[in-house]
């Protein structure tokens, strides 16, 4: 029951808040969405300018964001909170940089270090821990909407782990903001892009997609475009752009016609409208290999290096050797072989593309290139216009094409050809099958390469090309024959005609074919086996961008339907902001640079205004996701500017700013608050008082494991299963199908269990009930802020979940451990674990009475307490007394419970 | 977003905790569904803009069951027959009638598209003399209790999107759901339960079923505590709703008075309102400890219970059982009570199928009206069942063959209304000839959204709630209307 004091304080909360909104009914510090004429000049449109800091009336800020603060709490006749307390402090610190709590011999060093600087040693040290990745990833994680599982129709798995760990990787790097989003943008168009630069470029496939059999696959693959150009938008311009996607946009000056321009950006991706089934990624992705593996491959090419400079070396005898095959050489017919016309038979239909695939439409068993259909019409067509070299599509339909072609050659020789296809491919050679790929993909060059041996005369190619749908294409290119062509010519020059290339060509060529050095290319053969075998088993893919070949055109799309296509519209940013830098690529990679570009409005203020909100609870611009004329304007317009300049200037580095801002005296103040101000500034946007709220859902649960001492610190890797409710997948999904499209939940076991939560498996439709109940997102869509309820359910979670309930569990060991040996001290040093400072008498006083009652209780139900020991897999210490063990258990429930402990002080 | 939106709703929350006598009860269920109908009135003048949160007007229904069929149910084998479909079964659909109606990529590729008539008896029904299949014997029974919906119609073709739409007003994502809506629009009238319950269950006909997503009952861009909790079958029917073992109920209550005071000596020292707040929802977290086991144990129920929704009623999990509690809740005052049953997707075997589906539901959704009517609850409880789109009348598959079925269709299908303030025993809408286009009466999703917040006493045009720059509402941006020809 409510007690008579609280009561009372709860009125008067209650009272004086509503005085207030009698008075104004408005937050102090906003000023409302913007009115309509100021659309032309909206503040956030114009680019920063670095506005001088205030003088303080009395003493010294810490830093120039405290003269701006100090300013607006002078206009409102208010001042700052004094410091808080150190233990206060610290928790706030480590629970903003890591996320974690910091444990009870931290808080004594920093309590008792009296150096002046303890502080800021104390931030860098934090800065530095690998933790510090992971907590930055989860705002990161919502914005890209990263989740397990594809979230259309049965929410199969996918693998986008890679990427996550690119994340926390790049933030424990302290990558810059600028690199940070030219890589995750378009990263894959970077000039030798890196392994690391392609994974990076997975941003903008986190997006949900579909294999849902009835799909309009180019209504699907719009809905993806359109969701890549409001994530992006959302992220870095802060801007809502969705709406125009089907008209002009009602508030900001952003046309249509902006929209498609922005929207052609993101268009010309080799995906897929229907993709992803069966727990494989859906393409186009690249593999990625784990330390080990990666450390093999290094091996592997440093021998092979070696074996190659062995089969190079100066060799006397070789020399002799390969001036009798140069003069052989000389006197025979290298004429190249000659490629016949192509000729197209399809498309042959087909119910699926595995169906068309296995299916022999005729030529794979009889070629008969004068077939007729029984209307008399030929089944092979001519196709001159299938020129080597580039990539011809094929119409997007379920079927697979024919392609025939002769290769005649005047004498034995091979071919080395490149092929290319979307999606699956069949090769015959004079009848033989030599390409039997059954995959899907986008068409590329070099896709399958190939030798074959060439008999005398003509020779029959026949290339089967199979689509599931989706565009179609194929790619070919004869690479060379014989001798390669530059061999050839170098051969039956006369040794003093020959360049110095050509003399090292022609050695390299005879080196690699003469047999006396088999043993040596068998060894390197040997070694590109071993890598091959690696590349076919990677760790795991990833999917990543990727640009079509032949790249799709972009229309402008009436009322937003996916078929009413307007005209044609090029890629470009929107008017009303800045142009592109000069001679930046109308591509990707020019988005970004422009999005980075020092003079650029909204980026830096989007991105401070992000490291703000969650440091502060709230943006300067609460509308994190909303920068536009229908967003809040911020509380410290000044403030904003400072920072964000400061940003650019500081060369966007993020630790930096953090420092910066964890370092200002605002940031610092003590969070306790009278009920005036709480009447006059309920949600503190005003900064007078310290930051303090409900952590984050993952905070709450890696808090719980942390201070119960379960917590298991490995860094990265796939997401884990931890205790889940059983049947909560099986009861929405689609449970015909495998484990591995995650339609159903195997919990996992050991320290798996113990992981951080971001690395929990999120699967969309059933988004994990812990995280989800402690307002995290669905993450079906890109999420600039979270609400912060405060429901009964929470309540339910944190009392009684298998999770927490063994985490109480653990405390309480460690309590009877490490907590000394008499009851007061045990009480300190749980209650020190879970809030960072010691209790008062009075609390104490409560939580002896717990312990007593709890023992007692148990004492006389040794039944209940094994019962309640039971629970949770990690083992516990079979010496300590079960009724002991069991009432430090609820002790420890009690404080993992208090409101205190769920709240950033 | 309007700036002083989350302040006021804070407000609301705080501004119960000091007014409402007892306090913490009303305060917790602030959290769980908006606020109390009544006690929120007084405070909602002076705080809330009254466009914002409703009624907007005298309300002819206080609460919705929705007896959701997901999958899409052949409309043309249960409701909307007609004799003539005899004489075409086995002609082509002429393309006149079809007029480019796109249809899904399963049936994109045959060629012929021949009228199938339902395999299935029809006969009409009480004084109104509607027709119904002999699949929906007890359905049929409370003819003159329906209010039939036959020129429902829907753009989506495909599941995803279709069931997405239908729930959240949109074909994509991010939508708050209708009963998100009706939470945050009306609250509850139970402090001792959510304002909106889900419950799923899985047919017999089609298993699995297409899957669910909890999107169709999230709350979007509304506050999370108006999204649809889940009620299961088991020993928790609300996640974490049990003590762990070895932990009574004296024990818990215990240790929540230790708790409560603990958090009581913090908020003195700090100020955090948030405190008081918390320890409002421990408190109602406690309640539902017993209130939610009352309302699932059907022990204080008679044998004619069982007699009326069947023998599966005793089922935990099953259609029936959810039908039985949608009445226990209806009658402790949830507002929102939502039934998901999966399996009406008779793509394939369509008369085997489609003959369990049916036998899983109809008795327990006539029970139901019946139920409500005689304990007086069928006049302010508005019952709804219908899935996201319906069925084609051509064949998927070769006409005949016993594996064949039919494939979605968006164009018309059939829902049914009954309580609330809707006619009963009335027919809306007609089709055509091939129950294929509708003839008048046409109801779009948005327009049957738009009814069931207009009889809720909202106006689906105030209903709105600031989101990117853009006053969201169930009914989107295109024009939804208020079918008044059905009403009262």
């Amino acid at each position: 029951m409510l007690s008579a004091s609280l009561r009372r304080i709860a009125t008067s909360i209650a009272l004086s808040v509503m005085a207030t909104a009698n008075a104004s009914a408005q937050d102090p510090a906003a000023t409302g969405a913007a009115s309509a004429q100021d659309r032309e000049t909206h503040w956030s449109f114009e680019a920063a300018k670095r506005p001088a800091v205030p003088n303080p009336e009395s003493g010294q800020p810490r830093s120039a964001i405290d003269a701006f603060v100090a300013k607006r709490l002078a206009h409102e006749g208010l001042t700052m909170s004094p410091e808080a307390d150190r233990r206060v402090l610290i928790r706030r610190l480590f629970l903003d940089l890591t996320g974690l709590p910091p444990t009870p011999a931290e808080v004594a060093t920093f309590v008792a270090d009296e150096r002046p600087t303890a502080y800021e040693l104390l931030v860098d040290d934090l800065l530095g821990r690998p933790q510090f990745g992971e907590r930055m990833a989860l705002r990161w994680l919502d914005l890209a909407r990263y989740a397990d599982t594809n979230g259309y129709s049965i929410d199969g798995g996918r693998h986008m782990w890679a990427w996550r760990d690119w994340v926390i990787a790049a933030y424990n790097d302290n990558m810059p903001f600028d690199q940070f989003t030219i890589e995750q943008l378009a990263g894959d168009l970077l000039p030798n892009a890196t392994d690391s630069q392609r994974i990076a470029s997975g941003f903008n496939r986190n997006h949900m997609n579909t294999h849902e059999g009835g799909t309009i696959l180019e209504e699907c693959r719009v809905a993806y475009v359109a969701d890549r150009v409001k994530t992006t938008a959302v992220t870095w311009l802060g801007l809502t752009v969705g709406c125009a996607q089907c008209h002009d946009h009602k508030y900001d000056p952003i046309s249509q016609q902006d929209y498609y321009r922005f929207f052609a950006y993101f268009n010309t991706i080799t995906d897929k409208g229907n993709d992803g089934n069966g727990g494989v990624n859906s393409v186009p992705f690249v593999p990625v290999f784990d330390t080990e593996q990666t450390t093999t491959l290094r091996r592997l090419q440093g021998e092979i290096a070696q074996l190659e400079s062995q089969l190079l070396a100066p060799d006397d005898e070789l020399q002799a050797a390969q001036q009798v095959w140069e003069h052989e050489q000389a006197n025979l017919d290298h004429s190249e072989p000659v490629l016949g016309p192509w000729r197209v038979m399809g498309p042959n239909k087909a119910a699926t593309g595995n169906a068309a695939f296995a299916t022999d439409f005729g030529p794979e068993s009889d070629l008969d290139l004068d077939a007729h259909t029984a209307d008399g019409e030929p089944l092979w067509q001519l196709r001159e216009d299938l020129v080597d070299g580039k990539p011809h599509a094929l119409p997007a339909q379920r079927s697979a094409y024919y392609l025939h072609r002769t290769i005649t050659t005047a004498h034995a020789t091979s071919v080395s050809l490149s092929l290319g296809s979307d999606d699956a491919i069949r090769v015959w050679h004079n009848g033989s099958l030599v390409v039997d790929k059954n995959v899907r993909r986008g068409v590329k060059a070099d896709q399958e390469l190939i030798t074959l041996a060439l008999q005398t005369g003509t020779n029959q190619l026949l290339v089967k090309i199979i689509n599931d749908g989706g565009p179609g294409g194929v790619y070919f290119k004869m690479l060379d024959s014989g001798l390669p062509t530059e061999i050839a010519t170098a051969v039956q020059r006369h040794d003093r005609d020959r360049s110095d290339d050509d003399r090292a060509a022609l050695m390299r060529y005879f080196r690699l074919t003469v047999p006396a050095l088999e043993p040596v290319r068998s060894s390197i053969a040997k070694l590109q086996t071993e890598i091959a075998a690696i590349h076919e088993k990677p760790s795991t893919t990833v999917m990543v961008m990727e640009e079509q070949a032949m790249p799709r055109e972009t229309y402008f799309l009436v009322r937003g339907r996916y078929d009413v296509r307007g005209d044609r519209v090029t890629a470009g940013t929107p008017e009303f902001l800045p142009a592109m830098p000069e001679g930046a690529p109308q591509n990707r990679l020019g988005l970004a640079k422009w999005l980075v570009d020092p003079k650029h409005p909204l980026t830096a203020r989007v991105a401070v205004n992000g490291l703000w909100q969650m440091l502060f609870g709230t943006g300067i611009v609460k509308t994190s996701g909303d920068f536009g004329t229908q967003g809040e304007r911020p509380s410290h317009p000044e403030l904003l500017d400072w920072l964000a300049t400061e940003f650019v200037a500081t060369g966007w580095d993020q630790k930096a700013m953090l420092r910066l801002l964890v370092g200002s005296a605002t940031y610092r103040q003590a969070s306790n608050c009278s009920t005036e101000l709480l009447a006059q500034d309920p949600e503190n946007r005003l900064l007078a008082r310290g930051p303090s709220f409900r952590l984050a859902a993952e905070l709450i649960r890696d808090q719980a494991l942390a201070v119960s001492g379960l917590l298991n610190t490995k860094l990265g890797g796939p997401s884990v299963r931890p205790y889940q409710p059983k049947g909560l997948w099986r009861e929405m999904s689609h449970f015909g199908s495998t484990p591995a499209t995650e339609q159903v939940y195997v919990q996992d076991s050991g320290d798996k269990l113990y992981r951080r939560s971001l690395y929990t498996i999120w699967k969309r439709t059933v988004p994990p009930p812990t995280m989800l109940a402690f307002d995290a997102p669905s993450r079906e869509l890109c999420t600039p802020r979270r609400g912060r309820t405060n429901t009964p359910l929470q309540a339910l979670v944190l009392l009684n979940e298998t999770g927490f309930v063994e985490a109480a569990r653990h405390m309480g060991q460690r309590i009877l451990q490490e907590g000394g040996d008499d009851l007061a001290s045990r009480i300190d040093f749980g209650f020190e674990l879970a809030t960072s400072r010691k209790p008062t008498s009075a609390e104490r006083d409560i939580l002896i009475a717990t312990f007593t009652r709890e023992h007692s209780r148990f004492a006389t139900d040794r039944e209940a307490a094994a019962k309640l020991l039971a629970i949770g897999e990690a083992p516990r210490d079979e010496q300590l007394d079960s009724a002991e063990h069991a009432a430090w258990t609820m002790v420890a429930s009690v404080l993992l419970n208090l409101s205190e402990t769920v709240t950033k002080g | 977003m309007r700036p002083d939106h989350e302040f006021l709703q804070a407000l609301t929350r705080r501004t119960f905790l000091g007014k409402v006598a007892g306090g913490v009860g009303a305060a917790a269920l602030a959290s769980l569904g908006g606020r109390i109908n009544n006690a929120g009135s007084s405070a909602n003048n002076s705080t809330t803009d009254p466009s914002k949160v409703g009624p907007h007007f005298a309300p002819k229904a206080k609460r919705v069951i929705y007896l959701f069929q997901s999958g899409g149910p052949s409309q043309i084998d249960l409701f909307d027959y007609k004799p003539g479909y005899r004489d075409l079964h086995g002609t082509e659909l002429p393309n006149s009638v079809r007029g480019g109606q796109r249809v899904t990529g399963m049936t994109a590729g045959q060629t012929s598209f021949p009228v199938v008539a339902p395999p299935f008896k029809f006969a009409r029904h009480g004084k109104c003399g509607m027709w119904a299949s002999e699949l929906m014997p007890h359905t049929a029974g409370v003819a003159d209790e329906l209010c039939m919906l036959k020129g429902m119609h829907t753009e989506a073709i495909n599941h995803d999107p279709g069931i997405t739409l239908i729930n959240t007003g949109d074909q994509q994502p991010g939508k708050a759901s209708l009963g998100s809506w009706l939470s945050y629009g009306l609250g509850s009238e139970n402090e001792d339960l959510p304002s909106y319950v889900v419950m799923l269950s899985q047919g017999t006909g089609k298993n699995p079923g297409q899957p669910l997503f909890s999107r169709l009952w999230g709350s979007g861009y509304l506050p999370s505590n108006h999204q649809g909790v889940q009620l299961r079958p088991g020993k928790n029917p609300v996640l974490y709703l049990a003590n762990p073992a070895g932990i009574t109920e004296k024990a818990r209550r215990d240790m929540l008075d230790d708790l409560a005071r603990l958090n009581e000596l913090r908020a003195e020292t700090t100020g955090d309102p948030e405190a008081a707040t918390r320890i409002a929802q421990y408190e109602m977290a406690f309640r539902m400890q017993t209130s939610v086991p009352d309302l699932t144990d059907l022990s204080d129920e008679p044998e004619s219970t069982f007699e009326l929704y069947g023998p599966d009623a005793r089922i935990p999990g099953t259609y029936a059982a959810n039908c039985l509690l949608a009445r226990r809740m209806a009658e402790r005052g949830v507002r929102f009570m939502q039934l998901f049953h999966r399996g009406w997707d008779q793509h394939l075997n369509l008369v085997k199928e489609l003959r369990a589906q049916s036998r899983d539901t109809d008795q327990a959704s006539a029970a139901l009206i019946i139920d409500l009517k005689r304990r007086g609850l069928l006049d302010d409880t508005l019952v709804i069942w219908g899935g996201e789109f319906g069925r084609t009348i051509y064949s998927q598959g070769r006409i005949g063959a016993p594996g064949s079925g039919r494939d979605h269709h968006g164009r018309c299908f059939t829902t049914w209304l009954a309580g609330g303030g809707v006619k009963p025993g009335f027919e809306h809408g007609t089709t055509d000839a091939y129950g294929w286009n509708i003839l008048d009466g046409a109801v779009h999703i948005r327009d049957l959204n738009a009814t069931i917040l207009h009889l809720l006493g909202l106006d689906h045009e105030r209903l709105t709630f600031p989101h990117q720059g853009l006053n969201q509402r169930l009914t989107g941006v295109e024009p939804a209307k208020v079918v008044h020809q059905i009403l009262t």
